[in-house]
Order: structure tokens, then C-alpha cells, then sequence
């Protein structure tokens, strides 16, 4: 089962916020944000912790029914994006599609009070309902925790002004 | 014009010798001062931690549906992890950019809180002051979080190495609560790798600080 890029995703997840709370029951919504899609023979899922995220984001957000119901009518669009898109590997997408995908996301972030940005490096940033920001989704869930560069760049930095330095004595005395 | 000219050759010179002096000032800094002094920054963080915790006040455990009433915002502290055999206590964010990891530690988001019944996960810096011991921890060491909800004590059950693409060994969706805290292998690297150290924790009990329990 392929995942999802992080377009696809930004549209799931959007439009997996949007279904009403009133038209259906919790563990409808939970089901319905959680399932397979079947792309021209290409089953793609969120990842188990976008999973999670939606649970969370249920949890502690209401969608108002106007929201819904304007965000429903774009999953449609979305979804038959994708099929006449005629790819199997969601990576191969073209430019326009994927330019058709993240304008519906803006949209739905234009046009509802569910906020979503892309930010620098693909990263999702949701925001909760009142504003606040809700969660971050990157492509990769596993982080780089090095210890702080900074000793690297100033190590380079001081041992390149001692090379210049050196090299300007040398100058002078020769 | 000439006269000028020396001047601002002087002044760019002065200016490119102060740009390596604070960049050597900065190397000697982190070579030599910052591992004594980051406990201070931890103890400055956890001192705010009081201010945020008043912020997710409202959260508390709901025993029944076993989740929060609530979820703290992004970027805020929900808890203390506390590692006796290793002297470490830090605050846990929400959230787990590298802005926030300068900070504490990263909770990832997607990832379940204590009582859920879940996988959490929480990741943090590989020097000494963060994570970086966590190979000295042995099985059955404790592992406390300390939530603004509750208390929740894990054991050391499992540690391994696995690569950075290896999502698959840190899963969410688990039988039982399973707490799983990561680094950068080989501890205290600087820069990038493609190695984590894992350790899990199986949850050993629970004490909720809770009146809406």
C-alpha cells in the first residue's frame, strides 16, 4: 500500500476534518477518515499517526455543519483529480495536479474556519479552530537529533581565520 | 579618495577579524562551557513550565473514553520526564521541531499521551544533557512522566539501533501503552545521522493528579 505524499495528505486531512459532526456518528467520522482509498488500483492510507492526529483533531475541535458541507463539495473534486490524474504512484502526479490539489486545500483554508499552511520544507501546520496551532505533519516522523551544529560552523569559521591569518604573516615576513 | 578608500579597507579588516574572534569565542563556548552550563537552561525551561502548565490546566484524563479531554497546543509543555538511574529530568513539548528540541523534549505529534493505551513517542538531543546517556540505562530502570494530569511510571523492557527510515519500529497504533524515547546514534555526533537509539518502556502504573478522574 503506497502512503501518501504530502499533497495527497494535506487533502486527506483536510477534507477528513470536514465531514459534519452532526451527520454522523463519532466512529462513522473516525472510520470514514481513517480508510482506504482506492486510486485507479492504488490503495494509499494516512499513516498511523495521522491517524492519531485525526482522532486528537476531532477531539478537541468541533466543525461547524457550514464548514462541512463546504468542504464536502470539494472532496469530490479532489478525489476525481486524482482518478483522472491517471497515475499509480502518487509521486508522479503532474505539476498541474498537484497545483489543483493545494489550491483546494487553500481554498478550504479560505474559505472555513479550518486553517492549514504549507510551510518552508513541506511542512503541514494545522491549526486548531481557535487559532492556535494544532500540529505540525512532516514527510518523515523519525527527527534528526544530533547534538547543535554550531559547534561544526564556528569550528570551520575560527579555523578558517587562523588560515588567513597564517597566510598574511607568511606574507609579511617573506 | 585614497584616504577613503584605506579607511574602509581598515574598517572591512576590523570587521573580518571580529567575525572570526566571535566565531572562535563561540567555538571555545560550546567546546568547552555549554555542557556545564545547559543544566541551567533545563532548570530556566522547567521554571516556564509552570507558566504553561497553568495554560493546560483544563486537561485532565477521562478514565472511561481512556483519552484527554483536551490536547495541549503545539509547542507547549504537557509534562516532566524524569530517568533516576540516569539524573535526568526535562520538560516534554508538544511537538518536536528542532526549535523545540533546543528547549526539552519533543513529544511527536500523532503519537498518543500516558493512559491512552498507545505508542508515545518522545525524542530529544543525543549530548549528555538531553538523551545522549540513554545507552547506560539497563532493563528495569524506571521511566516517570510526570503529566499535568497524572504520574505514569514505565519500565525499560527493550533498547535497539535502527535506521532513520525505519518508521515501522516506532509505531502508534500498539496492544498495550508502550513509551519509546529516541536519539541520534552514536551519541553526542555532531551533525546528521542515519542511526536512532530506541528505548522502549512498557507502563508500570499510574497515578492520576486529577479531581475529574
Amino acid at each position: 500500500m503506497k502512503k501518501c505524499s504530502m499533497i495527497l495528505l494535506a487533502a486527506l486531512v483536510m477534507f477528513g476534518f470536514s465531514v459534519s459532526a452532526n451527520a454522523m456518528t463519532e466512529d462513522e467520522l473516525e472510520a470514514k477518515l481513517t480508510a482506504t482509498y482506492d486510486i485507479n488500483g492504488n490503495e494509499i492510507s494516512l499513516r498511523d499517526t495521522e491517524k492519531v492526529l485525526v482522532e486528537q483533531y476531532l477531539a478537541k475541535n468541533e466543525i461547524s455543519e457550514s464548514d462541512a458541507s463546504y468542504i464536502a463539495s470539494k472532496v469530490d473534486e479532489a478525489i476525481a483529480i486524482l482518478r483522472n490524474a491517471n497515475v499509480t504512484n502518487l509521486n508522479d502526479l503532474s505539476s498541474a495536479d498537484k497545483n489543483k490539489l493545494v489550491a483546494l486545500v487553500s481554498d478550504i483554508s479560505d474559505n472555513t474556519a479550518i486553517k492549514a499552511t504549507v510551510l518552508s520544507g513541506g511542512v503541514l501546520s494545522i491549526q486548531n479552530i481557535d487559532g492556535t496551532e494544532f500540529a505540525r505533519v512532516t514527510k518523515e516522523a523519525i527527527r534528526q537529533t544530533g547534538a547543535s551544529n554550531i559547534l561544526v560552523i564556528t569550528g570551520i569559521i575560527s579555523l578558517a581565520g587562523l588560515a588567513i591569518a597564517v597566510g598574511m604573516l607568511k606574507k609579511k615576513n617573506a | 579618495m585614497h584616504k577613503l578608500k584605506n579607511v574602509l579597507k581598515g574598517i572591512a579588516k576590523n570587521i573580518a577579524v571580529s567575525f572570526f574572534f566571535t566565531s572562535f569565542l563561540v567555538f571555545l563556548f560550546f567546546l568547552f562551557v555549554d555542557r556545564q552550563v545547559r543544566p541551567y537552561f533545563i532548570l530556566i525551561s522547567n521554571l516556564s513550565y509552570s507558566e504553561v502548565k497553568t495554560e493546560n490546566q483544563s486537561i485532565s484524563f477521562d478514565t472511561v473514553e481512556k483519552r484527554l479531554t483536551d490536547y495541549p497546543n503545539y509547542g507547549t509543555v504537557w509534562a516532566t520526564i524524569k530517568i533516576p538511574a540516569l539524573n535526568l529530568e526535562l520538560p516534554v513539548y508538544h511537538g518536536d521541531t528542532l526549535d523545540i528540541l533546543r528547549y526539552g523534549v519533543g513529544h511527536l505529534a500523532g503519537s498518543y499521551f500516558p493512559g491512552e493505551g498507545g505508542g508515545i513517542v518522545l525524542d530529544a538531543h543525543n549530548n549528555e544533557a538531553y538523551f545522549g546517556t540513554l545507552p547506560n540505562l539497563a532493563f528495569g530502570d524506571e521511566i516517570v512522566l510526570d503529566t499535568i494530569y497524572g504520574t505514569y511510571t514505565y519500565e525499560m523492557t527493550e533498547a535497539k539501533i535502527i535506521k532513520n527510515t525505519e518508521e515501522e519500529a516506532l509505531p502508534v497504533k500498539t496492544e498495550e501503552e508502550l513509551l519509546m524515547l529516541y536519539t541520534c546514534y552514536p551519541p553526542g555526533y555532531v551533525g546528521l545521522t542515519n542511526e536512532r537509539y530506541v528505548v522502549y518502556a512498557k507502563l508500570k502504573g499510574a497515578d492520576y493528579n486529577n479531581e475529574n478522574n
